[in-house]
């Protein structure tokens, strides 16, 4: 009889559909979302996000699917609306959709800070899109889940990632600006270096983001060496970083050539 | 082995021989238009297979021969279930996505400036930043349209009808007295602090069967409910001082809000040169305090308190005579709610509330005291059955148990000395049990409906009520909406007039029937509404010589309300506009007469800068036209009493002048860096307002000489420019 059921899942581990969730799958395409990510590509980020809401929708128990959707939304919300043609209402749509599949995560794994952080990240792009009044009640939902977010992933180099963002964005009076920003994405660059993911269908992302966001904080001290110095190590964890590379480092090599010595070079 | 080897082997080449005898399944997915749509993804879960189309809307999945059920999902399109043929090829069409039942304001009457959604809401945000408001949610309220506002008071006039026919519930419970300083039209403030407001939906008209008992408006207030947070606020201004704080006690399982507020604004007035009118200072302090346990992710018990007090006492002049008012009162809500979600569907709410009011009054000889014991029970459930309907139903009951003893003038014209005292003690007892149930229904294409209705029984006279209730919305496009809704509404009669000797116990319910229809058009930059409404009422209390009182008055409201709102760049603002027409007979009214609240026009125009990224400057006008009142045009000598009467002309064939202010307000944001053992603060603000800068005159009364020769105006509140600065801090 043992060897009978033995037989049996042999056989099931031979018929299981090739379509189904698997890490490889999920690897393959967090691949082809960062290569829409590097390359400006809507249309590769837009298909990212399909695949993985289709495989959501094989595997409505898995957290890690919904979670990916929702980094997919946050990215794509944010080429809809930094794009050559802004695109309001789509992001609006990705935006809102986002905030439901890592709400969706966060029902299936209720301390799963990632899925807490992405959902803090779209909720401040969606400030965007809402009454300026609503403003001050989206901000304090924001630093809730970003608080939380850190309770329960005090070493998660990605929450710290959208603190530093959420910082960046916010005005001084509140504690946001360039400064503080800065503190809070070193603190990410730290804990991405201590991180090692060895679960393929795991978050990794945003190494090169911190970086990148570093060097948009000390552009806006005019700090320009630093910044250079965080795009280029930006660029060298992450050579296919288009924006990094056609971009923000030509304008931080720019503004550090016309600067005055004190603020650029030593 | 070998043979289970074999036997392995073969069961391995059987799958194999699956997947080698699977038929491609190719095909496009289109919109309606025929335009490809890409990246749709498609999903056959019986066979845990799935896909995404291309750009060309073009697809490919690999299935075995048979039928299968597909589903194809695209954001901004409907969901597509279908079941295919392997092998035969497809084209599969999306329909645009139509708005969900839940993102569809169907319920007419609903104005309010933010919310995604909406139309419906007030958040914090809108009562701290609105010029003139004080900071005060009913104030703020007043800037919008359907309320008839007309002095300065914070009542809630919804579209001509009194203050006591709009509903005022706080996290569900109807809190029966939300007014500090209130009088027989209303109070000047709330005794809800903003700090704890966290949305309020305010309807003037054609609400939904969830609400019963009144008969003009809605304002449900949710207070704040933090899952995390920990903050302490404090803030003072001229008037008074205020703290709050939301603490989680025990993160994501026990929280704590709670906020205290204390006013005795005899400074301001020391400022303002009116001290000398008040014998005691007015002081009033309200307090709230909510302490929320959340015992799994999606339920949790709630138990909050509310109090209130207020005492004022202040010379007061009244129909030639002038007194010593004095009031004291106390409020106390106590609330017990449960929440929930039944089978990851249904949400349901479950509450219970004690409230306890006492007032007493005197003013000259004359005085009384109130109270109010109400007990109230609420259960509702909502249940979002699809996309295309959502239904809620519930009960609610309330027993409310009144006692008002006191010494009252016997002729309600004679108030000098030595006027006739009538002696009166009221204490009815009402219970009102009610069911409700109502469904919101997409009920074809772009039209969405609202249809229920509610069903109370009045303990006395021992009656039931009916109120059917509907609305429709017509989307039009993305940007505009036509709205119709139509209702019947119900409230009992107040208990002064159920007084078993000098009342009518027996009376029955007060009835209006509600009509209104409106337009909207909305767009990210702003929107703009406008909306008519006819209100009848049927069986008003009037005075009756057999019973003092009875059901034999009727009246109706009807008229325009209009709403455009805007963002540009760093300037934003409304300007809302209402016109009313109201009359009523009702009391000792002779015919149908215009109702002494019925302001003719209301307007405000509300602006504010953002000047900097920290700086925002603000201003508000509002005006109304004049209320009606009743001229007094001779006297008669009354030898027996040595006094003058009155002799009244028309009711209310008079009207006082036009009402004006004009607000401004500057509120700096900023915030305290850490040091001497505190952290770096939260958003903290000052702020530096002007009431009435321009120094308007308003009328809030007449009073006469003696022999009603000479008429004086009593000034409003606030008739001389006032400055009010104030900050708050917030860790």
């Amino acid at each position: 009889m043992r060897s009978l059921a033995m037989l049996t899942i042999t056989a099931m581990l031979f018929v299981t559909p090739v379509f189904a969730y698997s890490r490889d799958e999920v690897a393959a395409i967090k691949q082809k979302l960062q290569h829409g990510v590097d390359h400006t590509d809507l249309a590769e980020v837009l298909e990212a996000r399909s695949r993985f809401q289709a495989l959501a929708g094989l595997e409505p128990k898995a957290s890690l699917l919904p979670y990916w959707v929702a980094v997919a939304d946050w990215r794509a919300s944010g080429m809809l609306l930094n794009g050559p043609k802004p695109d309001r209402e789509r992001a609006r749509r990705h935006c809102d959709a986002g905030i439901a599949a890592a709400t969706r995560a966060l029902e299936l794994d209720p301390k799963f800070a990632g899925a807490l952080a992405v959902k803090a990240g779209l909720t401040g792009l969606s400030t965007r899109f809402v009454d300026p009044a609503s403003v001050i009640s989206l901000g304090a939902q924001i630093e809730e889940d970003l608080s939380r977010a850190h309770a329960l992933g005090e070493d998660d180099p990605r929450v710290s990632l959208f603190d530093g963002i959420n910082t960046l964005h916010k005005p001084a009076f509140v504690g946001g600006g360039p400064r503080p920003a800065l503190a809070r994405l070193e603190r990410a660059i730290e804990q991405f270096g201590a991180e090692h993911v060895t679960d393929a269908a795991a978050p990794d992302w945003g190494r090169d983001d911190a970086y990148l966001w570093a060097g948009r904080a000390s552009m806006q001290i005019e700090d320009y060496a630093s910044a250079r110095a965080y795009f280029t190590q930006a660029l060298a964890i992450n050579p296919e970083n288009g924006w990094v590379r056609s971009s923000l480092l030509p304008q931080a090599e720019s503004a550090l050539a016309t600067a005055s010595p004190a603020k650029g070079e030593p | 082995m070998i043979p289970r080897f074999l036997l392995a082997a073969a069961l391995a080449v059987i799958a194999c021989a699956g997947v080698a005898s699977a038929v491609p399944l190719t095909g496009q997915v289109v919109d309606r238009a025929g335009k490809p749509v890409e990246f749709a993804n498609l999903v056959v879960a019986a066979q845990k297979r799935g896909t995404v189309t291309d750009e060309q809307g073009r697809f490919e999945i690999d299935l075995p021969p048979g039928r299968h059920a597909i589903e194809v999902a695209q954001l901004g399109y409907r969901r597509l279930l279908v079941e295919v043929e392997a092998g035969t090829p497809l084209t599969l069409v999306l329909e645009d996505e139509p708005v969900p039942i839940g993102e569809v304001t169907v319920t007419a009457s609903t104005f309010g400036k933010s919310g995604k959604f909406e139309g419906a809401v007030v958040r914090r945000g809108d009562v701290i930043s609105t010029p003139g408001g004080a900071a005060d949610i009913f104030q703020s309220l007043r800037a919008l349209p359907g309320i008839n506002a007309p002095n300065e008071g914070a009542a809630v006039y919804v579209r001509g009808g009194h203050p006591r026919e709009t509903l005022i519930r706080v996290d569900g419970v109807e809190v029966g007295h939300p007014y500090h300083y209130e009088g027989a039209s209303g109070g000047l403030f709330s005794t809800v602090d903003s700090y704890m407001l966290k949305s309020a939906l305010f309807s003037s008209g054609g609400f939904g069967a969830r609400y019963g008992g009144v008969l003009s408006g809605v304002l449900d207030i949710e207070t704040q409910d933090p899952l995390n947070l920990r903050t302490v606020s404090v803030g003072a201004n001229l008037a008074g001082g205020t703290a709050a704080t939301s603490w989680a006690l025990i993160p994501d399982k026990l929280s704590f809000v709670g906020s205290v507020n204390h006013s005795v604004p005899a400074l301001l007035f020391k400022l303002y040169g009116s001290a000398s009118d008040y014998e005691t200072a007015p002081s009033s302090s309200n307090g709230f305090a909510k302490l929320i346990h959340r015992y799994s992710p999606t339920g949790r018990i709630t138990a909050s308190y509310l109090e209130a007090h207020d005492h004022v006492g202040l010379v007061a002049s009244h129909l030639n005579a002038a007194y010593l008012y004095d009031d004291v009162m106390a409020n106390h809500v106590g609330t017990l709610e449960v929440r929930d979600v039944l089978a990851g569907r249904m949400a349901w709410r479950g509450l219970v509330s004690r409230q306890s009011y006492d007032k007493r009054w005197s003013y000259g000889p004359f005085g009384a005291g109130q109270s109010e014991r109400t007990t109230q029970a609420n259960l509702d459930f909502d249940w979002p059955v699809s996309t295309r309907a959502e239904v809620s139903f519930g009960l609610n009951a309330r027993r409310r148990a009144t006692e008002i003893v006191g010494d009252f003038p016997a002729d309600s014209m004679d108030v000098q000395p030595g006027a006739p005292i009538r002696h009166q003690v009221t204490r009815p007892t009402l219970f009102y049990p009610g069911v409700y149930a109502e469904g919101r229904f997409r009920l074809w294409g772009p039209v969405y409906a609202t249809l229920g209705g509610r069903a109370d029984h009045l303990s006395r006279p021992d009656r039931w009520t009916t109120d059917p209730r509907a609305a429709l919305a017509w989307l039009i496009g993305t940007h505009q909406t036509v709205r119709v809704a139509a209702g019947r509404y119900h409230q009992p009669a107040d208990p002064e007039h159920l007084n078993p000797v000098y009342g009518n116990p027996d009376l029955g319910p007060l009835r209006a029937d509600h009509l209104i229809a409106g337009y909207e058009w909305r767009s990210e930059f702003g929107n703009m509404r406008v909306e008519g409404y006819r209100k009848v009422y049927h069986g008003l209390v009037t005075q009756d010589s057999v019973t003092f009182y009875s059901n034999r008055g009727h009246g109706y409201a009807r008229g325009i309300d209009a709403f455009v709102q805007g963002t540009y760049r760093a300037l934003s603002g409304w300007v809302s506009y209402g016109y009313l027409d109201t009359r009523r007979k009702e009391l000792d009214d002779p015919e149908e007469v215009p109702a002494a609240y019925g302001v003719r026009h209301t307007l405000s125009l509300v602006s504010q800068l953002r000047a900097t990224r920290s700086i925002t400057v603000g201003a508000r006008y509002t005006f109304s036209s004049g209320r009606p009142f009743t001229p007094v045009l001779a006297a008669t000598y009354d030898a027996k009493r040595g006094v003058w009467h009155p002799v009244y002309g028309d009711r209310h064939s008079a009207r006082f002048p036009d009402y004006q202010r004009l607000d401004v307000r500057l509120t700096k944001l900023f915030s305290i860096p850490a040091g001497a053992g505190l952290p770096a603060s939260g958003v903290c603000a000052f702020y530096i307002e002007g009431l009435n800068v321009l120094g308007v005159r308003n009328v809030l009364d007449y009073v006469y000489s003696p022999d009603y020769s000479i008429r004086y105006r009593t000034d409003s509140y606030f008739s001389r420019a006032m400055p009010v600065a104030g900050f708050t801090l917030s860790w």
